[in-house]
């Protein structure tokens, strides 16, 4: 057995791509880390993300371990790509454990057309996409501003919103994780500045690492799942990756200092004050779950909006009809959230506050939430990389349930600061470069480009492959970029 | 004085000043430099903040999230401080201010770095050889 050292800690190696942490000192439940042994390596090395696993697993009421998935990296409080599980009844729930961009998420649609169809047509495409979803940082004005009634609505009823209002169809509520919505939402805990900053950008990218990317499915791992999913090589599917917006980091922001202040309240003994948390059960966990899940509705609301503009542009600019163009969802995931969830601990089910952030849920074949028409092969896991390279999709296994909550990776994680990407970048004619290399791209500002360039990334495929070997979830397709639009 | 600090997945602020009212328009210069790097700001508007904290670090944090609700809600750019006053009794802090700044333009203004939230990380201001000295790092 292999052990390597995290400062006095030992991490040690139990198979090819798992790794624990013992308890010990103040942790209530081990580490479990998901990593082959050189990204272990890489990871004692780099940051102090270790140290984050060690500190979550101290959290009142957590169950069995405290989890990061291989896309690990620093975060504030909990480490990105860290899943922790509390009992609902003793246990807490921290916003360190969702983030600041609440149900920040993922959403992949498919289409009849091939690459070959489209390439004519490619440039045009991206800039209509690019002229019909607004990017940047402050976007806004994709549609009207919300009325405070509007608004309390969307909160409430997250895509179904959008469905009533001509942005959608039912399929995407069928094809949404908890058909995009949290029922626990509760608007009235949304304070009026998180309203503010949320209330003219619903159908808008953002900034930073979000992307609406028009991608080719390049290789299948598993026909029989690709063809369940609707895909097919060659074909043109759009990748969505956004999140809650100025609402979402307001609503963080500001659950931080009240849950900050009910730590010291029930006396909560924290390692790192980022961890801020409150008893689920008290009033003021219960104002916090209100309110995220509110911004995670928002969210949802948000992708399906951006995927009923992006469904115009597609018709605008190509000309075709609906039907030929097989514009529908794959399946939208959120990867910043916290849920409550029914999982098996000590051999009986039991509901718990599963923290996800910076992983995916990843139910399996069989599991009553993976939607219908995928019950036979599992949720789909989407799991983007950088825009120059691959994303993937991915299908939930049973192992999951039993291992990590449910849940897998998100990811590639940044490899190189974003100063120094744009350092590197200096001089370089990056549209240029990316052009040569098959992908047209539009972006607000030059300088977002040059942060998010392919080699500021991690390679997501070694991610990929460490939760396919490690049984959580199965590989399906890869896809590349040829069109992306940015902040 | 301020220092901008960039990490892997992180960036943020290096502040010293003699004082805490030097410190926090020593923190408003830093948020500038980050976000709009040397674009030009005219200061031909005035605007006057007034917030209140339980702790000097809160009351950074809200002071900084007060110059990025202005840029991303109401597209207004800080471009100065004329004036600013910090305040204690035993459980509040209190900022008083006068700022300048001018509508967002696209054309000079580009945003640089898109601040999502000012954190706790780490935050601690403190007196250390006759100087107050923090650091603060933001979510991007």
């Amino acid at each position: 057995m292999n052990t390597l050292k995290f400062n006095d800690m030992d991490v040690v190696q139990v198979n090819e791509v798992t790794w624990m942490i013992p308890a010990v000192r103040n942790m209530r439940v081990p580490g479990k880390v998901y990593a082959s042994r050189k990204m272990m390596e890489q990871i004692i090395k780099e940051d102090e993300s270790l140290k984050q696993v060690i500190n979550v697993a101290t959290l009142p009421g957590i169950q069995k371990y405290s989890l990061a998935m291989p896309d690990i990296h620093w975060g504030y409080g909990f480490p990105i790509g860290g899943v922790a599980a509390t009992d609902v009844d003793e246990g807490v729930i921290s916003p360190g454990g969702v983030g600041y961009d609440i149900n920040c998420g993922v959403r992949m649609v498919r289409t009849n057309l091939t690459h070959g169809e489209l390439k004519p047509q490619l440039e045009k495409l991206v800039q209509s996409l690019f002229d019909h979803v607004p990017t940047g940082v402050g976007s806004h004005g994709a549609i009207a501003k919300l009325s405070k009634k509007e608004m309390n609505r969307v909160l409430e009823k997250g895509a179904r919103w959008c469905v009533e209002n001509g942005y959608g169809s039912e399929n995407d509520l069928e094809c949404t994780e908890e058909n995009g919505c949290l029922t626990m939402a509760d608007p009235e805990q949304v304070s009026n500045r998180a309203r503010e900053r949320g209330d003219t950008q619903l159908g808008t990218l953002g900034s930073g690492n979000h992307f609406l990317e028009l991608q080719v499915v390049e290789e299948i791992f598993d026909t029989e799942t690709a063809e369940a999913l609707g895909l097919f090589p060659g074909q043109i599917v759009m990748m969505i990756h956004c999140g809650s917006r100025g609402l979402g980091h307001q609503v963080c922001d500001d659950y931080l200092k009240v849950l900050s202040h009910a730590t010291q309240k029930y006396g909560i003994r924290l390692p790192d004050p980022q961890l801020a948390c409150a008893p689920i059960r008290s009033p003021e966990g219960q104002r916090y779950l209100g309110a995220m899940a509110a911004a995670a509705n928002f969210a949802w609301a948000n992708r399906q909006v951006i995927m009923h503009q992006a469904k115009q542009s597609f018709l605008k600019t190509l000309g075709i009809s609906e039907r030929d163009l097989g514009f529908s969802l794959i399946y939208d995931v959120c990867h910043n959230i916290a849920k409550v969830e029914t999982h098996d601990v000590d051999g009986a089910p039991k509901k718990v506050c599963v923290h996800r952030k910076g992983a995916t849920r990843a139910f399996p074949p069989g599991h009553p939430l993976t939607p219908a028409k995928y019950r036979s092969v599992g949720q789909p896991v989407l799991i983007p990389g950088d825009m120059g390279r691959y994303s993937y999709i991915a299908v939930g296994q049973q192992p999951a349930m039993e291992e990590s909550f449910g849940s897998s990776c998100h990811g590639a994680g940044r490899v190189k600061s974003r100063h120094k990407a744009k350092k590197e970048a200096r001089g370089r004619d990056l549209l240029e470069e990316m052009r040569r290399m098959g992908v047209v791209v539009r972006a607000r500002g030059m300088r977002t480009v040059a942060e998010e360039m392919p080699a500021a990334y991690k390679d997501v495929s070694q991610v990929v492959e460490v939760m396919h070997k490690a049984g959580i979830s199965k590989k399906v397709a890869k896809m590349v970029p040829v069109g992306v639009i940015k902040g | 004085m301020y220092k901008i600090i960039s990490h892997t997945a992180d960036i943020g602020l290096e502040l010293e000043a003699p004082d805490l009212v030097s410190l926090f328009k020593e923190a408003a210069k830093g948020w500038k430099a980050l976000v709009f790097e040397d674009a030009e700001i005219y200061p031909q508007e005035k605007k006057a903040v007034t917030l209140a904290a339980a702790s000097p670090e809160e009351l950074l944090v809200n002071w900084l999230s007060e110059l990025n609700y202005y840029l991303t809600v109401h597209y207004w750019v800080y471009a100065e401080t004329v004036e600013l006053r910090v305040e204690s009794n035993s459980e509040t802090w209190r900022l008083q201010a006068n700022i300048r700044g001018e509508p967002f333009d696209e054309d000079r203004h580009y945003i640089y770095f898109d601040i999502k939230a000012v954190t706790f990380h780490q935050l601690k201001i403190e007196r250390r050889d006759g100087k107050m000295k923090v650091r603060i790092f933001f979510d991007i």
